[in-house]
């Protein structure tokens, strides 16, 4: 049985395919029309999904959708009906896209897909809650969905057993801790729904002195909701979010290209320390709810690294599983799983171990494509040879691009689409901002360590859990291992690591096995394999593309190696085209 | 003939945006007229009966109740 599962239309399209309960492919849109965060309906990644599985859209058994979107329009008028007469700009500007598009939903799918079955829509935080623990390894949990908004629910607790999923209660719109993230993003000079994770980087460089304010701003009730004081806020009535009260409070809008001050810094610290504290309050109520070992967590808020990393050690659950795709990407692979476990009661078969789940390349076609536009490469011999000769490049201090296998599912570069350099020397941050990445210097870079050797570096859960294989952890560098790893231990002295497993990518854990043998330390630089403002790469044209407008000195391409130094024709200046 | 061809594409191009001008006037004035004649009378009387579309108090529990399970198959073809 084949279920395709789709979200759309409002943060990242993506789709998801699943067969007998497994998933055969899952993309995000973005990686195959190269627009960052497209929420335009996932043709591209539908048509990858139904290429990877052999088949066409009239051979799907089911499509599902990942929102009731009438129940989104309800919201909407209601928004509209509450604060007339002064929503008359966002109604102008939002009513078109609802007439144009995000009504007409079964159409678009039918007629895009040749697709004549039935089309099935999902509550979005049930999508959520399924996308989490659906694929988790658990049999029974306590579930926990964070986002901005759905179609009315911002917040839900519940519990699942077997296959059988309830949402207990829900906290509704306004009322969003994700939309107070979003917002602050907005008063920082950030993109919403797109930097919100620059916030959490930016945090350690400040002191929480705007606690008691935002304190003042979301209130906690002794029953584990929270409230906003809406008049901080106006995005449920404009097309902005921080209000007038809000900026008096906390200083005028940073401009995008403004510096960034201690003000701003000291704004994000006490942002991420309410967003902490809350997330553990939802988790510790939900806790004394259903007393279960068991969490889940999903949603756009899932995806705060930071405060995820403190839910064990601040609550009684015992595991926790987050999928790689926690944000609204996931809730494709949510809605696809909640009709083969939930509604058609199949037998749960799959709990999602890695993310590789995109588009991969066989080494005859990167053969062909370096052949046919003249690329100067090497192929390896044998992996041995691969991994060793990767490693040495790494420990030399070059800057390694990594395109290996089936691209991730999920915001993360995990190993298949990373940048790869040396953790250990100091200096590599900066260069690897010089050459690639020029971002902000605040923002830190991330660790990838052997699951195995995590306990020597990082004082992190025991054992460690599952969301760590997707980067969604952040845990401590253990004090005396901080100079050995100076390049991905933020200043607050934490790292937001990916522990690797030798089944998930076999090379890539043989990679870091051999610069431990030159090192003496298992653990590199992960970032990902993008030029700033465009998505991660998806293909081998993309890849060598990118090498070529950076500084990325080798490109590891499956067995092959291609120097940017041996290709000085294709070479171009990616920073000018930049559109971050 | 070149000369041509690129006063026909600058034409076509000017009447495209003016096309578009006029299009996002008349989206203006039609979605104005909907918004006053559709959003205002219904807001107007629920601001009479008190009634509120969103929940904007500044106190008390903020938790709806759902037990939101399984539900027959054919509830989930629905869009709402
Ligand atoms: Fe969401």
């Amino acid at each position: 049985m084949r279920i395709l599962g789709i979200s759309c239309y409002y943060h990242d399209a993506a789709a998801c395919l699943i067969e007998d309960g497994r998933i055969i492919a899952a993309a995000e849109e973005e990686r195959f029309t190269r627009i960052k965060h497209d929420t335009s309906f996932p043709i591209n990644a539908i048509n990858y999904c139904l290429k990877e599985a052999g088949i066409k859209g009239e051979d799907l058994d089911y499509v599902g959708f990942y929102e009731k979107p009438l129940l989104k329009f309800e919201r909407l008028l209601s928004q509209h009906l509450e604060m007339f007469p002064e929503s008359y700009w966002a109604f102008y500007k939002a009513l078109p896209s609802w007439i144009n598009e995000k009504l007409r939903v079964p159409g678009t799918i039918r007629t895009k897909l040749d697709y004549k079955g039935e089309i099935l829509f999902i509550e979005h935080h049930m999508a959520h809650a399924a996308s989490s623990y659906l694929v988790s390894p658990f049999k029974e949990s306590a579930i926990l969905t964070v986002d901005g908004i759905g179609e009315w629910a911002t917040t839900t607790m519940g519990h699942a057993k077997g296959n059988d999923i309830t949402i207990v209660k829900e906290i509704h719109f306004p009322h969003s801790l994700g939309l107070l993230y979003s917002t602050v993003t907005a008063h920082l000079g950030f993109k919403v729904n797109d930097h919100e994770y620059k916030v959490m980087g930016l945090a350690p460089y400040g002191r929480p002195t705007y606690y008691d304010k935002f304190k003042k701003i979301i209130k906690m009730n002794d029953d584990g909701s929270y409230r906003l004081d809406m008049s901080y806020f106006v995005y449920h009535y404009k097309l902005t979010m921080p209000s007038r009260k809000f900026i008096k409070e906390f200083g005028p809008i940073r401009k995008r290209y403004d510096e960034i001050k201690q003000r701003h810094k000291d704004i994000a610290a006490s942002l991420q320390k309410i967003t902490e504290e809350y997330m553990i309050n939802l988790a510790n109520h939900l806790y004394s709810m259903t007393k279960m070992d068991n969490i889940c967590i999903a949603g756009g808020v899932a995806l705060n690294s930071v405060a995820n990393g403190k839910i064990l050690r601040n609550t009684k659950f015992k595991n926790i599983y987050i999928q790689a795709a926690a944000g609204d990407a996931g809730t494709s692979l949510g809605v696809a799983f909640y009709i083969y476990n939930t509604i058609l009661n199949k037998k749960r078969v799959y709990a999602m171990d890695n993310a590789y789940h995109g588009p991969g390349f066989s080494s005859d076609y990167i053969r062909n494509y370096l052949k046919k536009n003249n690329i100067k490469h090497k192929e390896f011999k044998s992996d041995n040879e691969l991994v060793k000769e990767t490693a040495k490049l790494i420990y030399d201090n070059n800057v390694i691009g990594w395109f290996q296998g089936r691209m991730e599912w999920g915001p993360r570069a995990l190993g298949a689409r990373s940048i790869l350099s040396n953790a250990c020397n100091p200096e590599m941050r900066d260069i690897l901002n010089l050459k690639v990445k020029h971002r902000e210097l605040f923002r830190p870079f991330a660790p990838v360590v052997p699951a195995e050797d995590v306990f020597d570096y990082f004082d992190s859960d025991n054992p460690i859990p599952m969301p760590a294989d997707f980067m969604l952890m952040v845990y401590p560098v253990k004090e005396d291992k901080r100079k050995l790893i100076p390049a991905v231990t933020h200043v607050d002295g934490s790292g937001r690591l990916q522990t690797i497993r030798k089944a998930q990518n076999p090379r890539y854990y043989q990679v870091i096995k051999e610069f431990e043998k030159l090192s003496g330390v298992p653990i590199l630089i992960n970032t990902s394999f993008n030029i700033r403002g465009e998505p991660i790469v998806c293909t081998p044209e993309n890849a060598y593309r990118c090498m070529m407008g950076t500084g990325i000195d080798y490109l590891v391409m499956d067995r092959f190696l291609v120097a940017r130094n041996d290709n000085p024709r294709d070479t171009w200046d990616s920073e000018k085209y930049a559109k971050d | 003939m070149n000369e041509l061809k690129k006063f026909f594409r600058g034409f076509k191009q000017g009447f495209r945006n003016f096309s578009n001008v006029i299009a996002d006037i008349i989206n203006f004035i039609f979605l104005l007229v909907v918004y006053i004649l559709g959003i205002g009378p219904v807001s107007l009387i629920g601001k009479l009966f008190r009634k509120h579309f969103l929940d904007l108090k500044k106190g008390g529990s903020s938790w709806v109740h759902r037990n939101l399970k399984k539900k027959p198959i054919e509830d989930y073809y629905r869009s709402f």
